[in-house]
This record gives structure tokens, sequence and C-alpha cells, in this order.
């Protein structure tokens, strides 16, 4: 190399050079995105794309890995955050007072009797027989502080418990004999039937157990190793007292979304998915070897302001109704594969049949409506919660249609914590909101999650239809929910509800599992509790 | 001697100011951030009436003591730190093992990336400076000026369809940690420190390239041309180490900003590190995981600006004199 | 018109190729109507279709028109990148010039500051005050400007500290001028093309990191497309549609690479200072790469 480099001759080349990678670059991609899409539909047996798995032999030698998309830094049963760790793993490493099947029957497990008779004492039966994973037998005891540490003041803020009452609410919780509790409250607090239930652990164990990284529980299966933010594995309980689980490990791995969840099913790196949204399915139904089961109802439902203008007047409401375009939303969020109801009560197993509308995608009969209603000039913006992408796609449908409607409509996307504060915490929030996740059990809690928010975020006036609506519902015992004498109190908060357009339909589609052609036995209630004790790979 | 020992002390004072400036900072913002640390402990269902979740903030706070004036939390919350309590997390986990836990992942990747991005530069400089072929050179400095004017996150998404979807190679995803199997490990990280390392490792060669160039027109290595040393040694005795000096100054520059770069990395590929960490724990306002970490990452940046300071007056004594 | 035309052949290849490549995004960012075939905001067919005969990239999870969504996206993509590498340029040249020729305190105390926004990670600064003032595009430019003034104020200091020793200033201080008139009039004329070139890395960063916030998620705000928000959605159905991050990747590639090369014109346009280069490449160091 003798020749000295002008800088011309290098500024040229430079340029060729750059612009024969660019293009190099953009067609090999092209090429192969292109290539990629007909190559994802041959069938590619599992072993020989990534076959790492963290716990030794393949899928039927007894042990299971399944992915979540989403990650858990901690294995504190106090703490739980969302359906992930109180249906999952909660139920893997700890068991609850009760469960529920199919239908919305409360089933006994660690409680085989509850008294809810009195209000404000709760009568528990503990069952016999029980151990922690450390041979410890389980008391009474165990359970009045498991329960008290996520309802008294101070031992919440070292446990960081979710509260399952206020501390005005709570009175005690106190072991009668070594198999009954009694929990003493100030008002009626259905505590049982929380959607993150109490889990049980040995009394007085926090501090004494490092309960992020380890577990000391009756479960399942027992801990065997935990990285934070990665995964966390188990091995089968020899003494369960439902049976020894027949699997000898169960594993989870954790992925930062569900997009990256479904990667990690398709790279063979897990072998089943648990809480596959609905957008995710498409992509991982044509896995081999797996089939694809439905595990829970994941929904939205549109929450209105009705405390503020211009939503406070309910011929306003009933106008807006015609600018759902049903279709549009259904494909932005679900890819078609949504349902939806007017009545929010039909869209989950077990719920009652109440009225069931129809209502027609029409803007222009909306923009009449409104005329007629002297509220021809109305503002009505969307708040989204970031990360709830399909409840994001529809509220773009939406405001789409309310604009042709005349509607001034302006989507804004906040934080969940922001989302948080301006709606409950503030109540400063204006127009439509939307709450999302898996749907719960029974209709009482589901009145919680769709109806009461609309009436606890809005501030009606008096004299409104809702708080008798709302009076009727909050006069429902949920554990005596099986009594049929309610059903027509329901039907008629039902129509109440309805025809005052106090609520804006729901969108549900089902979230899935995905689970090994092999494996038999896993139970799930189709309200998201997937339980793994029974299951077995043949 | 003892005018060096006040300058390095000098430094490190000022250093010292930086790092409480930043976390005091970081305290503010935090406080500015809308919602509560209570309003996370709570969570977002709507179990309470507005009434009822007004008692419950109440309650938490007080226990948290969250409704001390701001600079006494500050107060309170340096004190713990300097004994490496750094509180808890929103949901009770300790703040120092959870950091500890993801730091290992963090570290990994950033250093991979750092030494492939180092020893890739060195490489492909020398490669383009001594090639014959024109075209060659054309190429690689094509193809690095790509890489540092493409989104890091297209890079990735790219070398994912690629090498995950389509060839299946290497899992899209995930970590396995290094006890857990080396070749797992491997196979996990490969794309991962690529995508964080390939746009370093395209902008060290421009400098390097530069400061080639620039030596090679010097005076000395048209003298020592003139004594007739080999091409060769005056590239690898010469030219290389005059250009390394300021590539010095880049690198601890960019060790700096490497973590936002993991940010990115770290979420496309569900690498659990702390960059992931930190945009989780700023959504969900939890205040004790983000000061926590921004003053880790403020007090690497400034133990990196002080090495490379220091390194600076040792190897070039040009510019020890202090201006 | 042949004096135009030498004069484009006077000039560096690269700055004409970087302008080139730049002008039509500009075009398209100020008057989107004429080049973009739909509106980027109509629902007008099914999610996630391929490349068509109507719409040539397909469309994209709602609906909508990738193509004329990767154009509209420019109106703020540019705007945004120019504008906030503007304010970077201005605030921290300002800031550095005036510490590096000032010296001794006020440079120490001007310096630690810079530090202190430097040592905080990029993405907490910008989710910060994101997070606080909202998603507006104001509060993008300011968040990104924040971000990249540090770096801006350190080369520029650089440069003051070069120049105060130069012999037109020592002179210009003889002769009884204004600290003020010697840094208008003689400090930033000499320091301009380095800096102007910094200033094309600026921008290019710039695009880069509104690029990458936008995946993040704190950019333009739905419905409103950006390319990085758009590359968001795109690793969100890769397996459905693996077709819809080209589109917006290779905008902000073809972007990011026109401020570069234009900043090489730049550099090869006023080869005056060998520290042009040098430093050029410090800015894009410590800006880094997002």
């Amino acid at each position: 190399m003798g020749d000295s480099m002008q800088p011309d001759d290098v500024s040229r080349r430079h340029f060729l050079g750059y612009t024969a990678a660019l293009s190099a670059v953009s067609l090999g991609g092209l090429v192969i995105s292109r290539g990629g899409v007909a190559g994802a539909a041959i069938a590619r047996p599992r072993s020989e794309t990534s076959p790492k798995r963290r716990s030794p032999g393949a899928a039927t030698g007894g042990s299971l890995t399944v992915g979540m998309g989403s990650v858990i830094d901690g294995l504190t049963p106090f703490a739980i955050q969302g359906y992930v760790w109180s249906q999952m793993l909660g139920f893997v490493f700890y068991d609850p007072l009760i469960k529920k099947d199919s239908d919305g029957n409360l089933l006994p497990c660690l409680a085989t009797e509850w008294d809810t008779t009195d209000p404000l004492k709760t009568i528990l039966k503990i069952r016999e027989g029980v151990t922690f994973h450390d041979g410890t037998p389980l008391t009474a005891a165990d359970v009045a502080y498991s329960i008290a540490a996520r309802a008294d003041e101070e031992l919440i803020a070292s446990t960081a418990g979710r509260p399952i009452m206020t501390p005005s609410q709570w009175v005690s919780a106190e072991a009668v004999d070594d198999l009954t509790v009694e929990v003493i409250t100030t008002e009626r607090v259905e505590f049982l039937v929380n959607p993150q239930p109490v889990l049980i652990v040995p009394n007085d164990s926090f501090g004494s157990v490092n309960f992020a990284n380890e577990v000391l529980g009756t479960g399942p299966f027992k801990l065997s190793s935990f990285t934070s933010g990665t995964g966390v594995d188990g091995v089968a309980n020899e003494e369960y007292w439902d049976g020894r689980p027949p699997l000898d490990e169960l594993s989870f791995a954790f992925f930062a979304d569900p997009a990256t969840a479904s990667t990690g099913l398709r790279s063979g790196q897990v072998d089943a998915l648990y809480d596959v949204a609905p957008l995710n399915v498409d992509a991982v139904s044509d896995v081999p070897g797996t089939t694809l089961t439905e595990a829970a109802t994941y929904a939205y439902w549109w929450i209105l302001q009705m405390g503020k203008p211009p939503l406070d007047d309910p011929d306003v409401r009933k106008a807006l109704r015609h600018c759902f375009d049903i279709e549009a939303m259904n494909n932005a969020s679900f890819r078609g594969k949504g349902t939806h109801t007017w009545n929010p009560f039909t869209l989950y197993p077990g719920g009652e049949d109440g009225p069931d509308i129809e209502i027609e995608y029409d803007p222009a009969k909306a923009k009449e409506l409104l005329e007629a209603a002297g509220a021809s000039d109305i503002s009505v913006p969307i708040l989204c919660i970031a990360g709830y992408d399909d409840g994001i796609a529809a509220a773009q449908v939406l405001q789409q249609s309310f604009e042709e409607a005349g509607v001034t409509c302006e989507v804004e996307v906040a934080e969940a914590s922001d989302w948080l504060d301006r709606t409950y915490t503030t109540g400063t929030w204006e127009g439509i909101t939307f709450n999302a996740g898996n749907l719960p059990f029974p209709s009482k809690n589901f009145f919680d999650y769709l109806v009461n928010p609309a009436v606890i975020f809005s501030d009606y006036k008096e004299g409104d239809v809702v708080p008798e609506a709302a009076e009727l519902y909050r006069s429902i015992n949920a554990t005596a929910f099986e009594d049929p004498a309610i059903e027509d109190l329901l039907l008629d908060a039902q129509n109440m509800i309805i025809d005052d357009a106090i609520v804006y339909f729901a969108f549900g589609a089902p979230v899935s599992l995905v689970l090994p052609e092999n494996l038999t036995g896993v139970v799930s209630n189709g309200f998201g509790d997937v339980e793994w004790h029974k299951a077995s790979l043949a | 001697m003892l005018g060096v020992a006040r300058g390095v002390a000098g430094q490190l004072g000022q250093l010292l100011a930086v790092l409480v400036a930043v976390s005091f900072l970081t305290f503010l913002l935090l406080d500015a951030l809308p919602g509560s640390a209570a309003d996370a402990r709570i969570g977002p269902l709507p179990n309470f009436s507005p009434a009822e979740r007004a008692e419950l903030t109440a309650s938490i706070s007080e226990q948290l003591g969250l409704d001390k004036p701001l600079p006494w939390q500050y107060v309170i919350w340096i004190r713990n730190a300097l004994s490496g309590d750094f509180g808890l997390t929103y949901q009770g986990l300790d703040v120092s093992t959870v950091i500890g836990d993801r730091l290992g992942a963090t570290l990994e990747l950033a250093l991979t990336s750092i030494v492939v991005s180092v020893v890739g530069s060195l490489l492909v400089s020398l490669l383009a400076f001594r090639t014959r072929f024109r075209i060659v050179r054309g190429g690689i400095q094509g193809l690095t000026t790509i890489l540092l004017v493409m989104p890091a996150f297209w890079l990735g998404l790219l070398l994912v369809i690629v090498f995950a979807a389509e060839i299946g190679w290497l899992p899209s995803a995930g970590y396995v940690p290094l006890e857990d199997g080396l070749g797992a490990n491997v196979e996990t990280l490969v794309m991962p420190a690529l995508t964080l390392a390939l746009p370093q490792l395209a902008l060290f060669f421009r400098y390097l390239n530069a400061g080639l160039h620039d030596t090679a027109g010097a005076d000395f290595v048209t003298a020592s041309r003139a004594r007739g040393l080999s091409e060769r040694a005056i590239a690898y005795r010469h030219v290389l180490p005059n250009a390394a000096l300021p590539t010095i100054t880049v690198v601890g520059l960019v060790v700096g900003s490497l973590i936002s770069g993991l940010v990115i990395v770290e979420s496309v590929f569900s690498w659990p590190g702390l960059g992931l960490l930190l945009v989780d724990s700023v959504k969900s306002k939890d205040n004790n995981t983000v000061a926590a970490i921004v003053l880790i990452t403020a007090a690497t940046y400034v133990v990196v600006a002080f090495v490379v300071d220091m390194l600076y007056r040792l190897l070039d004594p040009r510019t020890r004199r202090r201006t | 018109m042949r004096r135009v035309r030498a004069w484009f052949g006077r000039q560096p290849l690269p700055l004409v190729i970087g302008t080139a490549m730049l002008l039509p995004f500009v075009i398209v960012a100020i008057v989107p109507g004429l080049v973009a075939p739909h509106d980027p905001l109509s629902i007008e067919s099914l999610p996630l279709e391929g490349p068509s005969g109507t719409y040539w990239l397909g469309t994209d999870e709602v609906g909508r028109d990738l193509l004329s969504r990767c154009l509209y996206a420019a109106r703020n993509d540019i705007f945004v990148s120019l504008s906030s590498a503007f304010v970077a340029f201005t605030v921290g040249t300002g800031l550095g010039l005036f510490a590096g020729y000032t010296g001794g305190r006020v440079d120490t105390l001007v310096m630690r500051l810079v530090d202190v926004l430097l040592s905080f990670p990029t993405i907490v600064l910008a989710l910060f005050l994101i997070v606080v003032f909202g998603r507006q595009q104001w509060v993008q430019v300011l968040a990104i400007a924040l971000v990249m003034m540090p770096s801006m104020a350190r080369f520029s200091r650089g440069t003051g500290l070069v120049l105060r020793n130069r012999g037109y200033v020592e002179a210009a201080k003889l002769s009884g001028a204004s600290r003020w008139h010697v840094l208008r009039h003689h400090v930033l004329p000499n320091s301009l093309p380095t800096l102007l070139v910094a200033a094309s890395v600026l921008a290019s960063s710039a695009v880069l990191i509104s690029a990458s916030l936008s995946y993040l998620g704190l950019g333009a705000q739905p419905p409103d497309p950006s390319w990085g928000n758009m590359l968001r959605s795109a690793y969100g159905v890769v397996y459905e549609a693996p077709l819809y991050g080209i589109g917006p990747g290779v905008c902000v590639t073809i972007v990011s690479g026109a401020y570069v090369l234009i900043g090489e014109g730049l550099r090869r346009k006023y080869r005056t200072d060998r520290n042009v280069a040098k430093g050029a490449v410090a800015v894009e160091a410590s800006v880094g790469v997002l």
C-alpha cells in the first residue's frame, strides 16, 4: 500500500460502498422476510430448533416448562400483582382458602366450610392434615395470620400486602381453636372471593422467611430454584394434601411481554404458554405438537364519566351508542375473534341471561339524536391506559366514528399510575375511558368491575337511577349467590342499567393456553384459574 | 506531587457533588410524577370505593413515611443508602437484592458488547487501512455508516427475524444464567450483544479511522517511511497507539451512555437487566428502585469519567498542564 | 445555469448526496398530502394486510395505509429532530463556548452542571419529562434537546478553550475589546464550521433518540403516526406481518444517514481544522448510540 489516499477518492468510494451496502441489506431483508412468511408454514420438529430446556429430559419425561408473558421479580405471596401471580404461581406454590369451578361455584380448598350468615363475623373451618413444605402442620393460627397480613395496617406496611379491606373495616382474625378461624369486621367484606385471594403462609413467618426468593407454603409444588426476572422451577410436593402431582417438575419462564413469549414457544424454549392474549393467538396457533385451549375471557369495557357534561345527559349517552363500529373495533382489537355485548352480564360463562340488545352502528343517526338532545357541539375525549394495545386500537376506531357524528374527540394515552390517579384517586378525568382484564367471578364482582366503576368514577347526582341499581347490587351477598330469589333482583338491575346507558358495551375475547398435545389433566375454570397439580404427560 | 494529589482530590470532590445533585434531582422528579407509591400497593382493581381508597392511601402513606416533607425523606434515604439499604420495592422486595439479581445480566451484556465492539473495531479499521482492494474499504465504510444511523431496535428486529424466526439457530429472547450452562447462556447472549455492539463498533471504527488517517499523514510517519520501516511496522508501532489515545475518551463516554442503549436492547430481547427494570419502575412509580438505579448509573458514569481523565493525564503528557 | 451546475460540482459529494436524501423527506414533511396516496388516519381496510396495488406497504394493525402513515410520520419526526437539534445546538454551544472561553470557576461550575445532566440515563430524563408534562410534541423536543445538550456543551467548551489562546483573540483583547465582542466576532465565526458538523451529528442522533422514545411508547400519541411507534407495532406483529417494520425502519435510517452525510460533506468543505473530524465523532460518541 504505497499510494496515499486522496480525500476525494475516499469520499467517492465511501458513497459507492454506502449505496451498495444499503441495497444489499434492504434486498436481503426483503427477501428473507418474504421467504419467512412462507417458511413459517413449514412444520419443523421443535427438537431441531433450539432445544434449550432448563430441566433435563424432553417434554415426555415428567417435566414441563411454561412460558408467561410477564416478569416476576419476587415470589412474595402477599403483594399479589395481578392475575399472573395470584392465579398461576400462587396456586403452584401456595394454596388459597377457596377455589372456583367453571360454573362459578365455590369449592373448598384449605377452608372446608365457611359461614357468612353474620355479616360482621366470618367463620372458617380449616382442612385437617395439611402440612407446609417444611413438614409443620397447618393450623388456624396460620390462616389468621395470613389474613391479617393483608388487612392489618402495620403488617401491610412491612409485607407490602395488597389490602383486602380498609383499616376501618378490619377488626381481627383469630384462631378460635386449632381448625377454626373467626374473622371480625365492622361491615360486610367479601374477602373470600377477592380476585387476588389470600395465600396461606405459616404464622408469624414474615421476617424469618425471605419470601422474595423462598417459598414456604402448602402448595402442590416446592420451590427448587428461582432466578428473578427469568424463571422459577418447582418440584412435586410428595405430601400434598390432594395427592402428589403426576408431574415431577414444573418450571415457568418469564418473558417481557406476550409477543416475546410467543416466540419462546416457537423456538422451543418452552413447552406451553399461559395467558396468550387474543392478539397473539395467530402467532402460536400453528406450532406443531401443541393444542390451544381457552382459559379465560379477557375483556375491556368502556366506562363513562357520568358526573360531568356532556355524558351526564342520558340522551347524549344513548345517542353516542350508535357510534360504535363493532366490526372495525373487533378487527382492530382482536383480529375479529372477539365477542361483544351491550349487556355485560352475558359475556362470561355462567352469567345471567339478561336482556340482550343490539345497537346499530349509524353515526348519522347519532348526529341526529345529538341535535335533538341539544348537544350538537360536544367534546368527548377518550382516555387510554398505556400498554393495553387492543383498547388503544379500538379507541382510535371509536375516535373516527365520533368525529363523523360531529363530536370532537381526542385520544390520550396515560401511564397506568397517571390513569389510576385521574380515575380512582382524584376523579379529574372526563369523557370515556376503559378498563380491562380477565373477567372475574361471579356476577357481583362483575358488577364491581363493570358497573361499579361507572358509579365510582362518576359523581352521580341525587335521584339518578344509578344509585338505585347500585343499592340493589350491594344488597346481594356474593357468597350466598346461589339463592334463586336473587335472580329477579339481578334482572331488574340489569334492565335499569342498560336502558339508561350507564354501561357501554364490553368486548371479550378468549385468553388461551397453549399446551403440549400429550399433556392432560390441566384444570382451567374459564375465569383464568389454571391448576397444574393434576397435570400429567402421557 | 502534592499538587497532583490536590488536583485529584479536587476532581473527586466535584464528582461527589455531581452524585449528590443527581440523586436529589431524581427525588424531586419522582415526587412530581402523578400517582403515588401507595396507589401502586393498592392496585388498580375497583374493589374499593373512592372513600375506601382514600383511607387506604392515607394509611399506607403514613406507614411508609411518605407524608413527611421531601427533604426529610431524602435525608433518610441517603442515610439508608450509605449503609446499602435502598428500601423496598412496591412489592415489598428488597431493592438492593432485586438490583443485584438484575445487575449480573446487564453487566454480562454490557461487557460482552464492549469487548466485541472494541476488538471488532480495531480489527476492522486495521483491515480497512491495510487492504489493497478499494471496494473492501468502501464496503466497510458503507456498512459501518449504515450501522451508525440505523435504529438499534430495528437491527434487533431484523436479527430476530433472520436468526430466530427463520433459521431458528438462536432463541429469540430470554436469558439463561451462566450457572445453567455456558452453551445455553451464549446462545441467548449472541443477538442482544450483537445488537448493542455493532453500532458501537461502527462508532469506534469511524473514530479510529479518522485518527488513523490523521496520524498516517503526520510528519513522523513520513519520517518513518523515509527511514525504510515496513508499512506494517508503521501501522502497529506508530499509527495505532497514537490513534488509540482519543479512542479512550470515546470509550469512556460511550460506557456512560451504554446504559440507555441497554434499555432498548433489553426490552427487545427480554433480557432481565437493569434497563428494563428502570423503565418498568418509572412507569409503575416504584420510587425506591428508580432512585437506586439512577444513583448507580450516575456513579458509573462519574467513575468512568474519572478513570478516563486519569488515564489521559498519564498517557499524554501534553494534557498534564491544566488550562 | 452553467454556473449553478459548476457550483454544485464543487460541493463535496457526501454533502450533495445527503441533501438529496433529506430533501424529499423535508418536502413530504411540509406537504405530505401531495405525496401520500391515502389518509393516514382513516381506517379503510382490514388490519395487517400485505402489500397490494392499493396499499403499497400494506395496512397497519387497525387497518390504515402503511405507506401514507410512513410519509405523514415524517412531519413529526423531521420536525422533532430538527428542532431538538437546534435547541441543543444553540443552548449547548452557548453554554460551552462561554464556559471554555471564560475559564476558571465559571468553567468548572458550568461543566459540573452539564455533568449532572449527562450522568442521568437518557431514558430516565426523557421518561420523567414526558410523564410529568404529557406527550405533546414540545415536551418531546425539550426532552431530546436536554439529553443532547450536555455533549454539545462539552464539545464546544473544548473549542472555546482552544480558541481562547489563538492569536486573533489575543490581539482583539489587547486592543481592548470586551469579552462579548470577542466571543461574537472572533470565536464564533472561527469555530462555526466545526460546530456545524457537530450539529449535523446532533440531528442524526435526534432522529434515532426520537424513534427510540416512540418505540418505548413515549412519542407521538395515537392515532398520529411516527416512525418509532410504527416500529413498536411492527415488533408486536412480527409473525403476522413481518414486512410492517421495513418501511419505517428504512425511513429512519435514510434520514439519519442523510444528516451524517451532510456532516461529512461539511467536514470536507471546511477542512481547515483537523479537530473537526475528531470533534464530530466525539459528539457522536457522547450523545450515544441509542
